[in-house]
């Protein structure tokens, strides 16, 4: 009982040096709780996807895990270095070591007991609101009751308090394998200035490159080898890094009398080197978390971007029909549309194809069924439309009578599966490039073979059991503003269509996109990826606010010093000002470039590209860090200057 | 009169969760250019409040304190600064280097204050550095010196402004009987050579008597001054004597 009290009361005492930490603590608590408790939810658990939603969850909640798991443990051996004086003065009075340490896991329990419960709380108050944002952006178009599920709570409840337990753990051993005399002296003064060796400093510079290069060399071929190099290479390549490089840099900017002697540089740059240097594991751990957060955020934040793309690669018209024969429709319903004062886009009439019904590939595609088309209609097709008119949609050179372009009608945004050739009827077409861009809308794959080849294959394939040739004709509309246009027209146009008995296909680009199931999976992805990242990123901040605050106390006597050398209180502001804000840049800085080269190696997977979101997400992590900063400022200034 | 700096009347309390302890009671003192001053004095005299009153890093609460005439009460922080900036230099008891930073960098930091040409302020700390033979710990971190090179280089760095006066607190007091007398003499010698006054505040007869002036506090208030003869170990005896007076009264 009397431990209990002391707890509570340390507890109480420290509660301003145990803020962020609890924040940040609950934060997590509460995303995890989301998770949980979406995955529960028995209106999402009606719906067809709800496997994958729970695929997607766990992986989710298994991510956060591991992250949450070393934060945890680094907060924890933070508060108890940041405590070690006060700890080693219990010692020194008689307490026991094994009392005291019961102390400590006794106050870190009390700890976890409230963040896991305000936790759980707002995960249950902000739930409603969690998932009115998820719905928002899956477009779901039904309501998803307001849902509490005891099993969540229990399981955040049950996690949080394990963690606690090992942490408590982790504290109590801590504090018992130390002598009195190591406690005593408090945070020690255990670094040393590091020596950056210029050898290993151009050796991490190696390794670094080495693992960009392994990154840009990635395929899906060489996956396992080039992956795990990259991820090891740079993470090596970036602690040495710290380590070396930018001591080495530090101290050579120290003989640079004439720049260190002007602006309190001499002050700054020497506690960078002192402290970068000694602290350089955290500082390659926080920098490849963040690599990680970033590149993760802008791939999520490229479904909910690419996702436009694919809309209009499945839904490229908002009228289309086909017919056998070609017809003067497509001119009778342009004509209508003008006299309307409907405003055309693009449109293609008559574009030519036929049907293979099975078509062997060199990779599984569920259906064999293909249209093909002359590479002319194809390119004239794609041209009209304006769709990224660069190489990437077009082949150059010739296609051979043997080749073959193969077209994915946008399934996936993930990737176009890679088809080494189309086998028609025993002869094998090699595919020169796979190409994803938008030709009929969501139809079959399509097979693109040169303007012969297109000939002669029709005279073989596209007849009927009485030798009748059957190829058909399509004809697709594109109208700005279709939703409006054909809300009040799409009955005049029907009647126009029926003369020629033929069944129009509305597409109304919007509409389609809430309709479809690809969609709404993209977007739950987006949006579970978006609020892990926030977790990642809030618990990122607090691993550099813990470090930075935890030196400030040794910095008093410095700034103190300085203060009595006649130092200004401006200057010596400006100098925190800096120091801090470097600490937060440099990892920031440095994951930019990291996470820059890992999505260079996404982009070859998902054909799509990550430079937009990966902009945005770093603007976002960029303003979230300056919020961090603010804090940290704050709280320095308040121990420095105290 | 050529009087450097002085304080009138000065009273100093402190209030700590309503109890108010006195640290100065009604205090006067000054000293002329030139003058090596070291204020003794038991344990709760008013020594170090009277130091920090001089340093203005503490403020009184009644009377004035003058710099040449000038009366420092009542000026802006920044003021301030520049003046300790100018006009002062520091020694500790913990030497208070910074660990992050080379002897050379340790000696030309309050230079670094001012954005003078690096090219003066490298030629001043080799000036300085030649006159108080430590050329070979320029290169050196602190953790890599012994105590009384670390004085030393907190020595070079109190005067390398050309401070009017330097300020003392128990400097020897960290350090061995040698190291202390070592330093005695350069302070001696920085007085007598380049008339640097200084101000010294110390438990240890034997490095009061090495100044030309003693002041005993007692119960915040000034209570006896001694003047030095020409031979130290005389003045040292005085000082003894005076210091079991005080403790006997």
């Amino acid at each position: 009982m009397d431990m209990l009290k002391i707890a509570i009361k340390n507890v109480k005492d420290s509660i301003g040096l145990y803020r962020l930490y609890i924040v940040s603590m609950i934060f997590s608590v509460m995303i995890y709780y989301q998770f949980i408790n979406l995955s529960d939810n028995p209106t999402i658990n009606l719906m067809e996807m709800s496997d994958i939603v729970g695929a997607l969850t766990f992986m989710a909640i298994f991510i956060m895990m591991i992250f949450v798991v070393f934060f945890l443990f680094f907060s924890n051996t933070f508060y108890i270095r940041e405590r070690k004086k006060e700890i080693g003065l219990y010692i020194l009075i008689g307490t026991t070591p094994k009392k005291i340490g019961m102390i400590i896991a006794i106050e870190n329990m009390i700890i976890y007991a409230i963040a896991t419960i305000i936790g759980v709380l707002s995960g249950i108050i902000f739930s409603k609101l969690f998932i009115m944002i998820t719905i928002k952006y899956l477009n779901l178009g039904m309501t998803i009751d307001f849902h509490i599920s005891t099993r969540a709570i229990l399981q955040s409840l049950i996690t949080f308090m394990v963690l606690g337990l090992l942490t408590s753990l982790n504290g109590y051993l801590r504090i018992r394998t130390k002598s009195i005399v190591a406690l005593l002296k408090g945070k020690s003064m255990e670094e040393q200035i590091p020596r950056g060796n210029i050898i290993i400093g151009i050796i991490s510079l190696i390794i670094l490159l080495g693992g960009y290069y392994c990154s840009a060399i990635m395929d899906t071929m060489n996956l396992l080898f080039t992956g795990l190099g990259a991820i090891i290479l740079v993470t090596i390549g970036t602690s040495l890094m710290y380590r070396s490089v930018m001591t080495s840099f530090f101290k050579r900017a120290l003989s640079f009398k004439k720049y260190i002697y002007k602006n309190n540089r001499l002050l700054v740059v020497s506690t960078l080197m002192h402290r970068i240097g000694s602290n350089y594991k955290v500082y390659a751990a926080v920098t490849i978390f963040l690599a990680c957060t970033l590149t993760a955020f802008a791939t999520s934040a490229s479904f909910k971007y690419g996702i436009d793309d694919m809309n209009k690669v499945r839904n490229p018209y908002s009228i289309k029909f086909e017919t056998s024969t070609p017809t003067g429709l497509y001119d009778d319903l342009i004509t209508y549309i003008q006299a309307q004062h409907g405003q055309l886009a693009y449109s293609n009439q008559n574009l030519p194809y036929y049907v293979i019904k099975s078509a062997g590939l060199s990779v599984y595609r569920g259906s064999s069924q293909m249209d093909i088309v002359a590479y002319a209609t194809y390119k004239n097709s794609v041209q009209s439309m304006d769709y990224k008119t660069e190489k990437a949609v077009l082949y150059n050179g010739a296609l051979d009578d043997n080749q073959c372009l193969y077209l994915n009608p946008g399934e996936s945004i993930i990737t176009v599966a890679n088809v080494k050739y189309i086998d028609v009827e025993g002869v094998k077409y090699n595919t020169q490039k796979s190409i994803k861009a938008p030709l009929f809308g969501n139809r079959n794959d399509t097979m693109i073979v040169n303007d012969q080849l297109y000939e002669s294959l029709k005279s073989s394939i596209a007849v009927d059991e009485n030798g009748q040739l059957k190829q058909y004709y399509f004809n697709g509309i594109k109208i700005v503003n279709d939703e409006d246009f054909l809300k009040i027209h799409a009955v005049a146009l029907q009647q126009i269509a029926d003369d020629y008995q033929v069944t129009l296909d509305y597409t109304m680009t919007s509409l389609a996109m809430e309709s479809e199931t690809i969609f709404i999976f993209i977007q739950l992805f987006y949006v579970i990826g978006i609020f892990l990242t926030l977790t990642f990123i809030v618990a990122t901040g607090s691993i550099i606010y813990f470090k930075i605050i935890s030196n400030a106390s040794e910095d008093i006597h410095t700034f103190r010093l300085l203060y009595k050398l006649g130092m200004g209180k401006k200057a010596i502001l400006s100098v925190i000002n800096k120091q801090v804000s470097i600490f937060f840049a440099f990892p920031l800085m440095i994951a930019f470039v990291h996470a820059y080269f890992a999505s260079k190696a996404l982009e070859r997977f998902m054909g799509i590209s990550l430079l937009v979101p990966l902009i945005y997400s770093s603007l976002t992590v960029t303003a979230i860090f300056f919020l961090y900063y603010w804090i940290t400022i704050r709280r320095y200034k308040q121990i420095v200057l105290s | 009169m050529n009087q450097i700096i002085g304080m009138k009347d000065i009273k100093k309390t402190y209030q700590s969760r309503g109890v108010e302890t006195m640290a100065l009671n009604g205090v006067n003192f000054s000293m002329t250019a030139g003058e090596f001053v070291s204020i003794m004095g038991p344990s709760g005299s008013g020594k170090t409040t009277l130091l920090n009153m001089l340093a203005t890093i503490d403020q009184p609460t009644a009377g004035d304190i003058y710099f040449k005439e000038h009366s420092l009460t009542g000026l802006k922080v920044k003021d301030l600064s520049e003046y300790r900036s100018n006009n002062l230099g520091f020694l500790f008891q913990e030497y208070n280097l910074l660990d992050h930073l080379t002897g050379f960098d340790n000696i030309a930091l309050p230079l670094t204050f001012d954005n003078i040409n690096h090219k003066e302020i490298v030629k001043k700390v080799h000036e300085v550095a030649h006159l108080l033979k430590i050329e070979d710990q320029l290169t050196k971190y602190p953790y890599e010196m012994s105590g009384g090179q670390k004085q030393r280089i907190a020595t070079a760095r109190a005067i390398i402004k050309n401070p009017t006066i330097v300020l003392a607190d128990e400097p020897t007091g960290a350090l061995d009987s040698g190291s202390s007398k070592d330093l005695l003499n350069l302070l001696e010698y920085l007085n007598h050579t380049m008339n640097i006054s200084i101000l010294m505040v110390t438990h240890d007869p034997l490095s009061a008597s090495f100044s030309s002036r003693v002041v005993f506090l007692k119960d915040g208030k000034e209570h006896s001054t001694l003047h030095r003869g020409h031979v130290r170990e005389r003045f040292y005896n005085e000082i003894l004597d005076q210091l079991i007076y005080l403790g006997g009264e």
